[in-house]
């Protein structure tokens, strides 16, 4: 189940929704575009359907080289655009392959959930408590396109893994940061409704208070109701 | 013989009227407050208010209908008092005689019109005097937010001990606030006013071993939010209720010296998380702790070290 929403402030601003979420049968996948480049969102689709077509896309332990061999592809496909490094970092890279990536993937006995940039896990215990996780780094967090750029920042920056039992946890969402304003208790009543994966519940909780979502919000969980 | 009767012993020419007007006194409402003190007195009580040149019944009755208790300790009558609740031990210093002619010519008795009560009321000063500080009878409720700190006492958390003086600095704000630590014992501070609360006995740094008892800190919590929330606590002029409760947890969500089970102490937690008006955090020194506070169920969860 994917659940997304244009932010507000996106909206007043004439841009488009730079998120995007992706959902196969053993995996979610959810990319977080940054506002800050022209064409995200482009990039954003682009990865997504390149990674669909690989090669055990949802084997969790492959995962990593896949995303690496996605974004080589696409650099690669790329590079004869652009006549120096320095065009192709700032004129193609940074326009369009700066986005986080949210991945989480069911087995039988865990959740496992991979990131690389900020956003949010959501969890239910075995008590039904909702916790929000939040991963945050402030106005410039890592992205994995920085790798093929001339950057320091986050030069040696890896994937974070985290895995949930699933004795203890019922069920796992994962989230872009655009979700704080549900996380901060700002917008009451969606928490259930979100693992459960109520899309409707959820979609019009967010567009009845369309002007608190100020960024894009994406969310995904396995299941769900339509 | 009425009471009436007997105040008008130095009126001339009104005792028929007098009469008149005890039947229409005994047939009104009598408030509670006098108790069994009834103005249709019995001849036994006047006897003694004859002989007691005070007009205090020795046993107890007041013939007039006062209750005794509701007399004014300082001798002033208040204002908008009844024709019954005359105070009898001490004559009203700012009551008119009755037989004193108003120099400005109207006779202040005459002009007090109270209906039956016409003419028989003593003057009563314009200004009611309240003695000092006095009690209130009904007292305001005064709701207020307690936040608790769910600190543990150990190496990691004394390291960063400004840090986090400043995330509470910051996040409480107002309310009342009450501190437990947990290490290898649990403390629980009393509740107290943010203002008044003392950061250096945040944390004591005294538990060598760094050993950590989560769960029966979780447990004590549930303990003191059953005894807090929703509870009316009378105090001396107001009565406080707590209505709203913020927890807040710091350290690394690990425990290796509970006496409480594991299954107990998450369960104590989200019967404590789950009522209305109760948020909860949890603010990991790494990111390491995620997924224990996830666990027990800390509805936010961020890192000391990142913008949260």
């Amino acid at each position: 189940m994917i659940i997304t929403s244009q932010g507000f402030g996106h909206f007043t601003q004439g841009l488009n929704n730079q998120d995007f979420g992706m959902e196969m049968k053993r995996m979610v996948i959810v990319l977080d575009g940054c506002s800050g480049a022209k064409c995200s969102e482009i990039g954003t689709r682009l990865f997504a359907q390149l990674f669909s077509r690989k090669e055990e896309a949802e084997n969790v332990e492959k995962f990593e080289d896949n995303v690496k061999s996605v974004f080589d592809d696409l650099i690669e496909m790329m590079k004869k655009y652009y006549p120096t490094q320095e065009d192709l970092e700032q004129e193609f890279i940074m326009n369009n392959l700066l986005f986080t990536i949210i991945a989480c993937f069911e087995t039988e006995t865990e959740f496992i959930v991979k990131m690389f940039g900020d956003g949010y896990i959501v969890t239910q215990n075995a008590y039904d408590c909702i916790s929000y996780i939040k991963f945050s780094y402030g106005k410039y967090p890592p992205y994995f396109a920085y790798k093929y750029c001339n950057i320091e920042n986050y030069k040696d920056y890896q994937f974070k893994t985290f895995t949930f039992d699933k004795k203890a946890f019922k069920k796992i969402a994962i989230a872009s940061d655009g979700i704080m304003p549900i996380a901060k208790g700002e917008v009451n009543g969606l928490d259930n409704c979100i693992v459960d994966g109520n899309v409707v519940v959820v979609e019009m909780g967010i567009k009845n208070q369309r002007q608190s979502f100020y960024d894009d919000v994406t969310i995904a969980t396995f299941g769900g109701k339509l | 013989m009425s009471i009436f009767n007997l105040r008008n012993r130095k009126d001339n020419g009104k005792e028929q009227k007098n009469q008149v007007e005890e039947k229409e006194i005994s047939k009104s409402t009598v408030p509670s407050q006098v108790g069994q003190n009834s103005i249709g007195a019995s001849s036994e009580n006047l006897s003694s208010y004859e002989t007691n040149p005070r007009g205090v019944n020795p046993k107890g009755v007041n013939p007039r209908g006062v209750n005794p208790k509701g007399v004014n300790p300082k001798g002033v009558t208040p204002k908008g008092v009844t024709p019954n609740r005359v105070n009898l031990n001490k004559v009203n210093q700012n009551a008119v005689d009755p037989n004193r002619v108003n120099p400005i010519g109207t006779n202040p008795m005459e002009s007090i019109s109270m209906g039956a009560y016409e003419s028989k009321i003593p003057y009563v000063s314009d200004y009611a005097i309240l003695p000092k500080n006095p009690i209130p009878k009904y007292k305001r409720l005064v709701e207020k937010k307690l936040t608790v700190i769910l600190i543990e006492n150990t190496d990691e958390t004394v390291n960063i001990k400004d840090i986090l003086v400043k995330i509470i600095k910051s996040t409480v704000s107002y309310g009342l606030i009450c501190v437990i630590k947990y290490g290898n014992c649990i403390r629980q501070s009393n509740i107290m006013d943010v203002a008044s609360f003392n950061d250096s006995s945040l944390l004591s740094g005294d538990n060598e071993q760094n050993t950590v008892c989560l769960y029966d800190a979780l447990k004590a919590l549930e303990d003191l939010v059953n005894k807090e929330y929703m509870v009316t606590h009378e105090k001396e002029f107001e009565r406080e209720r707590v209505n709203q409760i913020e927890v807040i947890g710091i350290g690394t969500c690990k425990d290796n010296c509970s006496v409480v089970s594991r299954e107990v102490g998450i369960e104590s937690f989200c019967n404590v998380a789950k009522k209305p008006n109760i948020t909860t955090k949890y603010f990991c020194i790494t990111e390491e702790s995620f997924v224990n506070a996830a666990e027990i169920g800390f509805h936010s969860i961020g890192a000391i070290s990142r913008n949260y």
